[in-house]
């Protein structure tokens, strides 16, 4: 029958063109939740300095996580990058990293950006912006000043399924208790001016448009905001102020190797090439985060490294509090 | 030559037996004892999602309805100038994804968005509190553009086959046209909306990306959260198959209803000739439509087509194109496997409405409706119990994608296929079989060549869906192999990113 | 005896629609059924055609058991035609696509001009179902049926569509065809005239 005939052809055609793993020499696979054109440019970088083909496969954090979960009798990963430490306790529960040597790169990188399995490629803070124009002298120095109530209907959030929500959270149910925090959630979430939608950025413009006084988002993201091709954009980050709470909740990009991936060696030559001074420049210059390496400067919009206080967190343990900090959410409404 | 009729049997028990298996984790959970995640979504998740979930999917039903029959209406009553070309454009409405329009329309009203900058850069005064829309209006606003078209393909071809005469019955009769729209077009179109509105309804309940992007917690979601956030499976199984069964009402209902009005089915009379509408008519008609395609798709085409042209350097060219082309060829390849099943399946119910073929039938649709996530998750599972009696690396090749993917849209092409059947009737396929042809051969050289619209319809729904999937793609594709739509996802920048793929 | 039906039953969710029905007919002839609308008349065709199977009864036709207690020949395989009440042409096949629809001898193309010569359509084999008018449309579809010689022929009330005049010329012609070819008719009619008129035995079935 020509149909049957036609229909097996097809799908001939289809399996000859979308071709399987190749198997290649000499190749990294990277499973990468850091989506960034910085980071697409690094490994270009990398793919030309070492000649190692990298693949890249991309997705959110969660899900590779899942995939490496599944995948672990025989994984095809060999590196593993993602931008919040949340995801950081799951990996190393399910066993899916490998021994790290950091040599002497430890030396120069704060105390709890490494461990045995994994190193901070970047760091973020979450820090509070307001409109600099239309509120000059702000009276907010931290998240707990945000949560009273005389300030009704100014805060603005996104929502609580972000891992950057989730981190922060989560930081302040490790320092501080789940019951503390969970007030604090409440006081927030009784203050939003509208109900969580949209990303940071869109926090920061609803801020100069308007619709509240004070959001909450990443340090990172202003700096972008700033070197934006979108005019508007720009505006918007040179009107925003910056207010570093008293102890301002540090999230960190990661990197680690998987445990019985493939190419280990190759693995271990990303990671130095990504702490490498001229990598970590990048990451400050052209998305505006804090470096791992703490003596590169940073974007002159923010504060430097050393200028403001930071909350106390011990990155392995973050994710431990990943269901309490859901929990939580759920519980007081904050969507 | 084999027995046609065996076959079909044969191969509706085993689809039946495979989807059972797969979605057999999920109610075997049911019987165990609830753990404490689930206690606390029950007390403070379950009621926001449900009643989001219906809200959303109820709003968005009723407004693709109304757009769809209007639609429809306008194109088949009457004859005007670029007639063909709207009816055309309407369809492709159904190429955009759902959840590009939500991003689209979220920047386009934001404070940095064309119409805000706009404004601002005319010095016009505003408040920026006008364009502050609610997320679940915006969901549902998104979901009725994306989606009419459903309703309005079946709207048309029921008014162009079976309303003719009544219509122009009416027109003797001295009614005007708002008149025949509300007391004839209306009812009578009540069958053809039943099946579009179905699609539409399970297509919104089974999505994940327009919710997810809006922030709002509807059923797909919170399965995806408990699921990767909880790493709880059971939770988010128990989740899903809340849904199945909220799904399964659902298909109770419309099942119900179709059954009450089976008799309002009117016969098939003669085509519908348009009415010229008079020059002074006509323009307002066209400009009207042009009005709205501009004012839906227009706009977010020009827009990202204007993006596409800034951000063409910093794309790279050769893995964008191994990504359309894997795109191309996966989506091609998986829609013909499953348009080859559902004509199977819908063969067999066509010759025997038996209980099976009413399962069958059945069980197809309520793949549709569930995430592509959660059809990922089951899939993996069923693939990993898979591997202990057979020793194949299954769990990470392109079979699991395809494999995901055929379940999940299957009933697409069923539900139409099964309606093209019900259209076409025996009748031919009788005739042919006293001139000597068994039915399958009369099936070949009759009833597959009058099948042909129900056919290419089919084909075009489900490709177009499989080349909009977000979420299976995202965990389930095999390494290196990167299709479209993920890539969106990825990038913060999303703007750069949106356009290409889009404009597929 | 050409054709035997005994002791037909067929019921239709617990109605008895037929009963303990016998036939006996003759080849070349032409047996009439009349009756009533919702006697069955229609049903009784499918069965004979094999579109529809029997609760019960006894088919033979020239010495070949067609359907018993215990087996059913497939309908294609039964050589039996029916002309259906809406002639039911194939819309996509042309004029001669149609009539040569079921044919599969060696000297195909001469029966069929044979066939065209006979009902007059041979001007117009390249046009579709469509194009042609009710008369026409009802030739091709006999023509369809006799081209392939059936043992039996069946037809479900034909000409009822037409006018009077076209009704009377259509019928003396298709029955003269008919008689040429040798073929066995059994003929549904609500007509009791037109019946007594062309029957060698009429046959009424009640309710």
């Amino acid at each position: 029958m020509r149909k049957l005939s036609l229909l097996l052809l097809s799908l001939l055609i289809f399996t000859a063109c979308t071709q399987a793993q190749p198997e290649a020499t000499n190749e990294l696979n990277i499973y990468s939740a850091r989506n960034y054109d910085v980071d697409k440019d690094l490994l270009l970088r990398f793919e030309s300095e070492t000649g190692i083909k990298v693949n890249l496969f991309e997705g959110k954090g969660d899900e590779l996580i899942e995939r490496l979960k599944l995948e672990q009798a025989d994984p095809i990963a060999d590196i593993f990058m993602t931008v919040g430490a949340e995801a950081l306790y799951p990996a190393l529960q399910n066993e899916l990293l490998a021994d790290l040597d950091l040599n002497t790169a430890k030396d120069t990188l704060d105390a709890n950006t490494y461990g045995d399995k994994w190193v901070a490629l970047t760091k973020r803070a979450r820090i509070i912006v307001y409109d600099k124009v239309n509120n000059p002298t702000p009276s907010v120095k931290n998240l707990e000043d945000l949560s009273d109530p005389q300030y009704l209907g100014t805060i603005l959030s996104r929502s609580s399924t972000s891992s950057y929500n989730l981190a922060l959270i989560a930081n302040h149910i490790q320092n501080d208790g789940y019951e503390t925090t969970r007030q604090l959630a409440q006081g927030l979430v009784k203050n939003f001016a509208r109900t969580p939608t949209g990303n940071d950025r869109d926090q920061a413009k609803s801020v100069i448009a308007g619709l509240g006084q004070y959001a909450i988002m990443n340090t990172y993201y202003v700096a972008a905001m700033e070197r934006s091709t979108d005019a508007e954009e720009v505006k918007v980050a040179q009107q925003l102020g910056l207010i570093y709470p008293e102890e301002t909740h540090v999230n960190i990009s990661w990197i680690a190797k998987i445990k019985d991936s493939p190419n280990p060696d190759n693995a271990q030559r990303l990671i130095e090439f990504l702490l490498s001074e001229s990598a970590q420049k990048e990451y400050a210059e052209r998305n505006g985060e804090y470096p791992a390496l703490n003596s590169i400067p940073v974007s002159s919009l923010l504060l430097p490294w050393d200028a403001f206080n930071k909350a106390e967190v011990d990155y392995e343990t973050l994710g431990q509090h990943n269901i309490e900090t859901i929990q939580l959410f759920d519980e007081v409404g904050w969507e | 030559m084999f027995n046609w009729k065996r076959f079909t049997k044969i191969s509706s028990i085993l689809w039946i037996l495979l989807i059972f298996i797969l979605f057999s984790e999920t109610f075997t959970l049911l019987t165990k004892p609830t753990n404490e995640n689930w206690q606390h979504s029950v007390r403070y998740v379950l009621g926001d999602v449900s009643v989001n979930t219906l809200i959303i999917v109820g709003f968005s039903t009723f407004f693709a309805s109304l757009l769809g029959i209007f639609l429809a209406g306008m194109v088949t009553l009457f004859q005007f100038k670029g007639r063909k070309l709207f009816s055309f454009l309407f369809y492709l409405a159904l190429a955009f994804p759902p959840y590009v329009l939500a991003y689209f329309w979220t920047y386009f009203i934001s404070y940095t968005g064309t119409l805000q900058t706009f404004l601002r850069s005319l010095n016009i005064p505003y408040q920026a509190t006008w364009f502050v829309v609610d997320p679940k209006f915006m969901a549902i606003f998104v979901y009725t553009l994306s989606l009419f078209p459903y309703i309005y393909i079946s709207t048309k071809a029921i008014i162009n086959r079976s309303l003719g005469n009544y219509i122009e019955n009416a027109r003797v009769l001295g009614y005007s046209y708002p008149r025949i729209f509300l007391k004839l077009i209306l009812p009578l179109s009540l069958p053809a909306r039943l099946s579009g509105g179905l699609l539409v309804a399970l297509e919104v309940l089974s999505d994940y990306g327009v919710v997810s992007y809006l922030g709002i917690p509807s059923f797909s979601t919170a399965i995806v959260r408990s699921w990767l956030r909880f790493q709880d499976f059971d939770t988010a199984l128990r989740l899903a198959a809340l849904l199945m069964v909220l799904t399964l009402v659902l298909l109770a209902i419309f099942a119900f209803i179709g059954r009450r009005i089976q008799n309002l089915v009117p016969i098939k009379g003669k085509p519908l000739q348009p009415t010229a509408l008079k020059p002074k008519h006509s323009i307002y008609l066209v400009s009207m439509l042009t009005l709205f395609l501009f004012l839906s798709f227009g706009i977010p085409l020009i827009q990202l087509f204007y993006w596409s042209i800034q951000s063409l350097a910093s794309i790279r060219l050769n893995r964008f194109i191994s990504s359309l082309s894997n795109s191309l060829g996966l989506s091609i390849g998986v829609s013909l496997i499953i348009l080859l099943i559902a004509f199977v399946l819908a063969n067999h119910g066509r010759i025997q409405k038996s209980f099976i073929s009413f399962i069958a039938g059945k069980l197809t649709l309520l793949g549709y409706s569930i995430p592509g996530s959660v059809i990922g998750i089951l899939s993996l599972i069923f693939f990993l119990n898979l591997r202990n009696i057979i020793p194949i690396k299954l769990n990470q090749s392109i079979i699991l994608l395809i494999f995901a993917l055929i379940i999940r849209y299957a009933g697409l092409a069923y539900q139409s296929i099964e309606q093209g059947f019900n259209k076409l009737g025996l009748r031919f396929n009788e005739a042919a079989q006293v001139l000597g042809k068994s039915y399958f051969n009369a099936l070949i050289k009759v009833d597959l060549v009058l099948l042909k619209p129900a056919l290419y319809s089919a084909f075009t729904m489900v490709f177009l869906d499989i080349i909009k999937e977000l979420p299976l793609s995202l965990l389930l594709r095999p390494f290196n192999f990167n299709t479209l739509p993920p890539r969106f996802i990825s990038m913060p920048m999303m703007r750069c990113w949106l356009n290409p793929p889009s404009l597929l | 005896m050409y054709l035997e039906l005994k002791q037909l039953s067929f019921k239709y969710d617990q109605t008895s629609i037929i009963d303990n029905f016998d036939l006996i007919a003759e080849k070349g002839s032409i047996t009439a059924i009349i009756g009533e609308s919702g006697s069955g008349k229609s049903t009784l065709l499918r069965i004979l055609a094999g579109l529809q199977n029997a609760n019960q009864g006894v088919f033979i036709l020239d010495d070949q058991i067609i359907f018993d207690s215990k087996h059913s020949v497939d309908t294609h395989k039964r050589r039996i035609g029916l002309v259906f009440q809406d002639y039911t042409l194939f819309p996509h096949l042309t004029v001669y696509q149609n009539i040569a629809f079921g044919m599969r001898q060696k000297h195909k193309k001469d029966r069929i001009q044979t066939i065209l010569k006979m009902v007059e359509l041979e001007e117009d084999i390249k046009k579709y179902p469509y194009e042609c008018s009710g008369g026409m449309q009802q030739r091709i579809a006999l023509a369809r049926a006799i081209a392939n010689q059936p043992k039996l022929l069946l037809l479900d009330e034909p000409f009822s569509n037409l006018d009077q005049d076209l009704k009377v010329r259509l019928r003396t012609q298709f029955i003269d065809w008919a008689k040429q070819e040798d073929i066995t008719l059994i003929w549904v009619t609500h007509d009791i005239e037109e019946a007594h008129l062309i029957a060698n035995q009429v046959i009424e079935l009640r309710k």
